[in-house]
């Protein structure tokens, strides 16, 4: 069916160009020192304590002046999702043969920010301990520290971890976009850290207005260098613009108000933008969300493995990919962000991507369900786009038999059903992930907050415990993969969807400017501009 | 002082013209009202579309025909299709007969109660008149859109939740000029001589209370259904009013403007289909009104 579409080698197209974003066109250019870059967050950042919340508009502003202990490193041959660790402030780690032991060795000569009452001292391994310390006694982010037994510093520049079971993703967790070093003043009571922003990083941040802009300017004292050892940041100032309107947001664009696009953007809003910025860097990534589709097996047809298989086969993901979303990806499992976690394309497209109505049908029949059934499906309103896929799925479905009445709720409302499970059929986008097992302990884990289905599988959940402890990439990522295969197998629950592109448009003067997964814009560093 | 208690009715019918030959009157001034007529027929055209809207279109408004995403206006689509090739022809005409049953369902909801209100406010005064005034008062302080707004986000989107934001959003207007209307005639003799033979509040109201406020009630209730239409579509624009997939005069505008560069018919036919309605009960209100009250002409 629909063989009049333009083909679905289009949205492989378009995901595959997008897998390899868009390096800067002048990447041979020489980087120059200087100028400034403005970014549009488009929201107040309520305070800057960065153990208090995981708001976007406090870690995207916080990554300008602070550091973490590991960092996600960017570069043209690394993806959006992808996890590829960097010395921050530790400048090198061991880990001991039971993968239970971790032992970072501080970058030495690191000074913090010079704003009182820190003033300018050195960084030491006391700050860590007083950082990890309060995180774990209190962070919002204390989950990521979970596994941590012990946090020692044998001396000034060094720290050991110690943990209570391996944990394979510790690293990619000091890397988590909350995971900011403070300095252990602020957690003895020598400065407000609500108020008061003291780094380590490339900008200092000298001025937060709400909703007329936070300021930065160079750290002088900054300890990074680029991959061939020039003093970084290139950068001498940044502004972020709280620009909550879209139309305000796109109207800054278009006058060059704004150099770095940062959040919602659709095509055609892209599309726009370009009649009047022909020149920009139109630079695309696939979301680390998904659409997905979750089936309450407590609703009587949903209960049966053959419906749930019925419905996945009865949807024509990747058109609705191509009308709908105008490209993307089609989802997994885990989803196409974290590209080296997710299945190969070609298998996702196997299992998600090959409609067959007669087979689904026929499966339908042989679960006692010959002439169909009705449901309600609930869908939260993210947005137009999201409910036309509503109601592209709406029609697949009665394509087989099944019909889906929609009903709309907010997002709020939404998120209480699924949690009561007080609901027949829930399309929601996936919470943002950006590490394979953090979506299977919360979805398919008994008791895990995602875990809208009930699924409670003995060997699923034994396949999950185990590629926690597999400390080899190549093997863990094998084990990753079985239990995706796993999952689509015998759980088919909630079905996987679409991933839609994210767009990161910006000014052709900026060079440099790759978009990555965790806030904090861990690529800015390396920007520069060439007027 | 003499009430002539002999003959209370006939005092009554003496003042109160014929039910059916008010109407006919009307409907005669109406019709020789230009502007009115011509905005009666247009209003025809539209009620007579959207009720016919099976036999006129061959289109189901929901089917997405992939093969043709966002074509153009065209023989085979009149008014083009949609991004998921739906086609427009079709969601217009069902578009508009949601807004009709919207603006209809309100009118008369908002005449029944709010009239009643109005009415009951209007002849009893004194206490009760100075308590439904507050509550009218308290709800009128809101704009009438913020208000439906508010009640369509509390109970959430649906047809029905439609109706019942956009009536209580539409009641305090109605409750004020029936009450005003009620006050006037209130001391009129024909009421005066049915208190008299014992006839009970109830009965006054509805037997001579409500006649004579009809005419006003017409205007309001033609001016309102236009209010209606407007407010069901502003709902639907803001994602609170007639739920997807169900097409809605406001949903296509909201979604149309997403795509006015490359696909304008998305929003200049759900636009012109919504403007003639509600321009068409407008001028008819208006009509109405200079047919009621020759001396506002």
């Amino acid at each position: 069916m629909f063989e009049g579409l333009s083909t679905y080698g289009r949205a492989l197209t378009v995901l595959a160009a997008s897998a390899m974003l868009t390096p800067a066109a002048h990447a041979q250019e020489t980087p120059k020192y200087g100028g400034k870059v403005t970014i549009n967050v488009h929201a107040d950042a309520p305070n800057f304590d960065p153990l208090a919340s995981t708001e976007y508009a406090v870690h995207s502003r916080l990554g300008l002046a602070m550091n973490r202990l590991v960092d996600w490193a960017t570069g043209p041959d690394i993806d959006y999702g992808e996890f590829v660790p960097k010395p921050a402030l530790a400048e090198s780690w061991d880990i001991s043969a039971d993968s239970l032991t971790y032992t970072f060795k501080l970058r030495k000569g690191v000074v913090w920010q010079d704003v009182a009452p820190v003033s300018g001292r050195a960084f030491t391994a006391a700050d860590v301990l007083a950082t990890y310390a309060a995180i774990r006694e209190s962070g919002v982010q204390k989950g990521l520290l979970a596994t941590v037994d012990t946090i020692t510093a044998p001396d000034d520049h060094t720290v050991v971890i110690k943990l209570k079971r391996p944990n394979v993703i510790l690293l990619q967790n000091l890397a988590h976009q909350n995971m900011w070093i403070l300095p252990k003043e602020a957690f003895d009571g020598g400065y407000d850290r609500n108020s008061v922003v003291i780094g380590t990083g490339p900008w200092l941040l000298t001025d937060n207005q709400a909703g007329v802009a936070t300021h930065y300017k160079k750290n002088p004292t900054y300890f990074g260098k680029s991959a061939d050892g020039k003093q970084l940041p290139y950068l001498d100032e940044v502004e972020i613009l709280p620009l909550k309107d879209l139309n305000a947001r796109i109207m800054a664009f278009r006058s060059g108000q704004i150099d770095i696009w940062f959040g919602p953007l659709n095509l055609t809003q892209m599309a726009a933008i370009k009649q009047q910025v022909p020149d920009l860097q139109e630079i695309k990534t696939i979301a680390n969300t998904q659409t997905e589709l979750y089936l309450n097996p407590s609703f009587k047809p949903f209960s049966d493995l053959r419906v749930r298989q019925a419905l996945n086969l009865a949807i024509d993901r990747l058109a609705l990919g191509d009308v709908v979303r105008g490209g993307g990806g089609i989802g997994g499992v885990v989803g196409p962000a974290l590209s080296k976690q997710t299945l190969p394309e070609e298998e996702r497209i196997a299992l998600y991507g090959t409609p067959d109505h007669e087979k689904a049908k026929a499966l339908l029949a042989e679960a006692g369900f010959a002439d169909g059934f009705s449901f309600e499906l609930t869908v939260l309103n993210y947005g137009e786009e999201f409910v036309r896929e509503a109601e592209w799925i709406q029609q697949d479905l009665a394509e087989i038999g099944v019909k889906a009445e929609l009903k709309m709720v907010d997002l709020a409302a939404g998120q209480a059903l699924a949690k009561e499970g007080t609901y027949q059929g829930l399309f929601l986008v996936m919470s943002p992930f950006s590490e394979a097992d953090e979506y299977f302990t919360t979805h398919f884990l008994k008791g895990g907050n995602r875990n809208y289905m009930g699924v409670d599988d003995a060997e699923l959940t034994a396949m999950i415990q185990e590629q926690q402890g597999i400390s080899d990439p190549a093997a863990r990522q094998q084990k990753i993969w079985e239990i995706q295969r796993y999952t689509a197998k015998n759980v088919q629950n909630p079905l996987p969807i679409w991933s839609s592109l994210l767009l990161h448009p910006a000014h052709a003067r900026v060079h440099g400017w790759r978009p990555m997964l965790p806030q904090g814009f861990p690529s800015l560093p390396e920007v520069w501009v060439s007027e | 002082m003499s009430l002539a208690p002999a003959t209370p009715d006939a005092t009554h019918e003496a003042q109160r013209p014929r039910r059916g030959s008010r109407i006919i009157a009307i409907m005669r001034g109406l019709l020789r009202d230009e502007v009115g007529c011509l905005a009666l027929v247009i209003l025809t055209i539209v009620l007579v579309m959207a009720l016919f809207a099976p036999l006129i279109t061959q289109y189901d408004p929901l089917f997405q025909d992939r093969r043709a995403v966002l074509k153009a206006p065209s023989l085979a689509h009149w008014f083009g299709t949609d991004d998921i090739g739906r086609d427009v022809f079709s969601r217009v005409l069902y578009g508009t007969r949601i807004s009709l049953f919207v603006g209809l369902t309100v009118v008369v909801i908002t005449m029944v109660v709010g009239g009643m209100i109005g009415m009951i406010s209007g002849y009893f005064g004194g206490l009760v008149d100075m308590v439904i005034q507050r509550i009218v008062e308290a709800l009128d302080t809101l704009p009438s859109l913020v208000l439906s707004l508010f009640i369509a986000a509390m109970l959430g989107p649906s047809v029905r939740n439609v109706i019942i934001a956009v009536s209580l959003a539409q009641i305090p207007r109605f409750v004020r000029i029936i009450r005003s209307e009620m006050m006037k005639i209130r001391g009129q003799d024909f009421i005066l001589a049915s208190k008299v033979i014992g006839s009970s509040p109830l009965r006054i109201m509805l037997t001579h209370g409500l006649p004579n406020l009809m005419p006003t009630m017409l205007v309001i209730g033609s001016l309102a259904f236009g209010i209606a239409i407007m407010t069901e579509a502003a709902l639907s624009f803001l994602g609170v009013g007639t739920p997807p997939p169900n097409p809605s005069l406001g949903t296509m505008l909201s979604h149309g403007t997403r795509f006015i560069g490359m696909a304008p018919w998305l929003i200049i036919f759900p636009g012109l289909m919504l403007t003639i309605s509600v321009l068409a009960l407008n001028l008819i209100g208006d009509a109405l009104r200079d047919v009621l009250d020759p001396r506002q002409r």
